[in-house]
């Protein structure tokens, strides 16, 4: 636990900020062609006189490293906000769904063809919504949501929406199948910085707007009712809440595909080092959320080298013994509902 | 006096149903008024309605001059607080951090506890005996120390007024009498106004200022303790014979229900009945 001081909040966002320098330098480094720490130093400087490894460095690993980042850093955000709005641990953007709506929306662009500018992105954040409001209506407004309920809203809603994206896949042209495929499983490995320059300002906007509600996020930790008396407008800020994580997982879900469990792992354990306050909570679960991606990403490009994994293999492999491990964990605090 | 609260032919209805009808009453600064009634009869659906928890379909209610749904939520916090029964936190935390809670509506969106916050939040503490859990879980702690850290919460609102729903309703009958102790002292020392719904008739009888007893959704009767702890009353209201004597240390109205089969057809009640006259 750590008190929630400016200080503080400060002293945390350094430490995981050095932290992300480490780890991206690790992943600049990583690879099938392996550079040593000083050699990727005079390549970022320009110095290396070797036009090919500042190809690998410059144009395939600095795009991939820093999308990884920026989805990193939502999809954490976003797993803190959704556990507390929903009052259960295991809440996530793919393990209720939300992911899954969104790659159907985007995959609906891709298919349909919608030709309006950020067609992909926009309805990757329509699909994102719509299973939003299909997990609210499930749950029908009670204010939380027990486990049971929960979990099996996420395993129909991706269901259903499988099969729809599975339609489109079995329905679609040899081209167009490689791009539809490449929503199914999370993968870095197309990305560009006309990707990142997509989804980082949605991030980075999204956190700042979702600071201004940490303390919000505090008071309905401890409940509705409370929160309502002690001065939230509560409706309104779930909705306003509810719709920009439907923003940021939409952008993140557009360039990044669905990739799974970051938005569980990453809160859990940022929560057990410094506490549960918001106002540390979201900036460090966000930058921590950078470092895991980077990292799993790191890792899916190097196990089988030459050969990469798409990440969210790693993530899923780590996540789902992870999901477990909350599912049973007793005495960790949350109340059970 | 302008009362501070005051309902106005008040209604609430969930769906089709009518909780509340017809109720009118006020309440000055300064007030301990209790709210008693049967289960089911619109005790704590009152409550939330004053406070602005759920909307009047008829009627209104005024906090200081103003319909209470004008209010901002957090501009009616800053005065009005609220203890509930139960508290469903999701988080661990800690009972400094619960209690710091109560600051939310005196702090914009970014800012900030400061000295200032810190001290109401200690003396809130203090005065709660609250002080020595402050590094505690919450979660950890007793029904007893959780009910005094949730008033702590309340009073770093610094309210003037404080609305209990059945705050008793957990509590073993020794945290209870210390629960009633601390809200008088609240009423008595600090001018807080107060309104309970209470299911411990006695008790209440004992502390408070004036009682509302309620039935089916409508205001049974309304006044002081005397008036409203009568014999016929609690007959009427709670369908049950009741002996009525006095509490022979406060002197306020005390009743002892009475089974089916206790003799409450028989003549014998009547001659234990000490009365206010003869005491």
């Amino acid at each position: 636990m750590i008190a929630a001081k400016p200080r503080n909040i400060l002293l945390v966002c350094g430490i995981l900020s050095g932290l992300f320098c480490l780890v991206a330098a690790l992943g600049l480094a990583s690879g099938a062609v392996p550079l040593g720490f000083g050699r990727l130093w005079e390549v970022l400087r320009g110095s290396s006189g070797s036009a090919v490894e500042e190809m690998i460095v410059l144009d395939l690993r600095l795009p991939r490293v820093l999308l990884a980042g920026v989805v990193g850093f939502g999809l954490g955000q976003c797993g803190v906000v959704f556990q507390t709005l929903l009052r259960n641990p295991l809440a996530e953007p793919f393990i209720l769904g939300i992911s899954s709506g969104s790659a159907l929306g985007a995959i609906a662009a891709i298919v349909l063809g919608l030709q309006f500018p950020a067609a992909v992105s926009v309805c990757a954040f329509g699909g994102g919504l719509v299973t939003i409001a299909l997990i609210l209506g499930i749950s029908q407004g009670r204010g939380s949501m027990n486990t049971t309920t929960l979990l099996l809203t996420g395993v129909v809603l991706n269901a259903f929406f499988y099969s729809i994206i599975m339609f489109f896949v079995s329905t679609s042209t040899e081209e167009k199948l490689h791009a539809l495929l490449f929503w199914l499983y999370g993968d870095l490995g197309r990305s560009q910085y006309l990707h990142v320059a997509a989804v980082a300002p949605v991030v980075i906007l999204g956190a700042l707007f979702l600071y201004g509600y940490a303390k919000s996020l505090n008071l309905l930790a401890a409940g509705d009712e409370a929160a309502h008396h002690l001065g939230i407008e509560v409706e309104k800020t779930k909705i306003v809440l509810f719709v920009t994580l439907s923003l940021i997982t939409g952008f993140v879900v557009s360039v990044s595909g669905v990739i799974g469990f970051v938005g569980l792992i990453v809160p859990h354990l940022v929560r057990m080092v410094l506490g549960s306050d918001h106002r540390v909570l979201l900036p460090a679960a966000g930058l921590f959320g950078a470092c895991f991606l980077v990292a799993a990403d790191t890792a899916a490009r190097v196990v089988i080298a030459p050969t990469e994994l798409p990440v969210g293999v790693i993530t899923a492999f780590l996540g789902a013994p992870f999901f477990i491990l909350v599912l049973n964990r007793k005495g960790s605090g949350w109340s059970p509902s | 006096m302008e009362p501070v609260l005051r309902a106005e032919d008040l209604g609430v209805g969930y769906g089709e149903q009518d909780v509340l009808e017809n109720i009118s009453f006020q309440v000055y600064a300064g007030d301990f008024l209790s709210v008693i009634g049967p289960n089911g009869s619109g005790k704590t659906t009152l409550l939330r309605a004053l406070s602005g928890a759920i909307r009047a379909r008829t009627g209104n209610v005024m906090y200081k001059g103003i319909p209470v749904r004008d209010y901002s939520r957090k501009q009616l916090a800053k005065s009005m607080a609220f203890v509930a029964q139960e508290y469903a936190f999701t988080h661990p935390m800690t009972v400094k951090e619960v209690v710091l809670m109560g600051r939310y509506p005196h702090l914009s969106r970014l800012s900030f506890e400061g000295p200032h916050d810190l001290e109401v939040a200690r003396q809130a503490m203090r005065f709660t005996d609250t002080e020595h859990l402050g590094d505690r879980r919450f979660q950890e702690l007793s029904g007893g120390e959780r009910q005094r850290v949730i008033i702590a919460r309340a009073l770093a609102q610094e309210p003037e007024i404080v609305l209990f729903d059945e705050p008793t309703a957990f509590l073993d009958i020794g945290h209870q009498v210390d629960f009633f102790d601390l809200i008088w002292d609240l009423n008595r020392n600090r001018g807080l106004t107060i309104v309970a719904v209470s299911h411990d008739i006695n008790l209440a009888a004992q502390y408070s200022g004036r009682m509302l007893l309620m039935q089916k959704g409508r205001v049974y009767r309304l006044g002081t303790v005397s008036e409203v702890v009568t014999e016929d009353a609690m007959r009427a209201v709670y369908g049950k014979q009741v002996l009525l004597d006095l509490n022979p240390v406060t002197g306020s109205p005390r009743i002892t229900l009475l089974g089916r089969n206790q003799g409450a057809e028989s003549g014998a009640v009547v001659e234990h009945r000490v009365m206010p006259e003869n005491t």
